[in-house]
């Protein structure tokens, strides 16, 4: 095993058990409104997996976090599942491939309103596709509008997670 | 956050806040229904479980028979809702009452959907 594959693992462990209890904590809060609308609490996670490790780790931590928070709740294999899976799935990737097209010190703001966007989207469409009813797509002004709100609160709290995380993923190294 | 960050984020934050404006005064100017429409989701296609007026002072129950169990609907006078379902989220209790054309409350686990139309 080569050096400091060891402390990546354990990283990575790390960053998926944060996930995990960041989704578990928002599926205790009372939901928005909205149906859909979610504050997206664990891609505070899936951001900061992201920027300072890579991209597949970033995207696997986000697709791990929504198979096993399911199976906590006991929403696992449902439609419900699905949404959230592909939602967070395919918004990991948009983020990352925003990632590696910015800058590295620019603010995660911008990654995270794409990844709401994405995960919005994402959602709706599987409701529609789910329910055949295109009428639906009537409410997407408000949950694009409310997801890009919390999206920029959740970017904002990961800008500012920048040195802890720093912190986090040189801890070891000197040892 | 940077200094040259701050405009653009809050620029971004006021759109969004504008879009769930939009939203909200689009659905508050939407008419109100005349009837709502009760179906069980398929694997095919959707099959209608029953239709009620929305004009009617009276109160109306009706039972959608879901893979989970039973979703009741209730029709009070003119607006609608989910009263009780097997479901584990409860996204479609939680819509609430459903009275203008376009409203809806889907309960997916147990594939049942209602909606107001204008007829």
């Amino acid at each position: 095993m080569k050096p400091g594959k060891l402390q990546r693992q354990v990283q990575l462990a790390m960053l998926t058990a944060v996930a995990l209890v960041l989704h578990v904590i928002e599926s205790l809060l009372p939901p928005l409104p909205v149906p859909g609308a979610k504050i997206g609490l664990a891609n505070v996670a899936t951001l900061i997996t992201l920027r300072h490790m890579d991209f597949w780790p970033g995207v696997a931590v986000s697709a791990i976090r929504s198979i096993l928070g399911s199976i906590i709740s006991g929403k696992f294999w449902g439609l419900g599942f699905w949404m959230s899976f592909a939602g967070a799935t395919v918004s990991a990737v948009a983020m990352g491939i925003s990632l590696r097209l910015s800058r590295p010190d620019a603010s995660l703001v911008w990654t995270s309103v794409i990844g709401g966007i994405v995960h919005a989207s994402c959602q709706l469409i599987i409701a529609v596709a789910a329910m055949r009813q295109p009428a639906l797509f009537a409410g997407a002004p408000l949950l694009l509008g409310l997801s890009i709100i919390t999206a920029v609160s959740i970017g904002i709290v990961c800008d500012n997670l920048d040195a802890p995380a720093q912190r986090l993923m040189q801890s070891g190294k000197r040892g | 956050m940077k200094r040259n960050t701050v405009l653009p984020v809050l620029l971004i934050l006021v759109s969004g806040l504008a879009l769930v404006a939009f939203g909200i005064y689009r659905h508050e100017r939407s008419p109100e229904g005349s009837m709502v429409i009760v179906k069980s989701i398929g694997k095919d296609e959707n099959r209608v479980v029953a239709r009620q007026s929305l004009s009617s002072d009276e109160t109306v129950t009706i039972p959608v028979e879901g893979p989970l169990g039973t979703t009741m609907v209730e029709i009070v006078g003119d607006r609608a809702h989910v009263v009780s379902s097997p479901c584990p989220d409860k996204v479609c209790i939680r819509m609430g009452w459903l009275r203008r054309v376009g409203d809806y409350s889907a309960c997916l686990p147990n594939r049942v959907l209602v909606e107001v139309v204008d007829q």
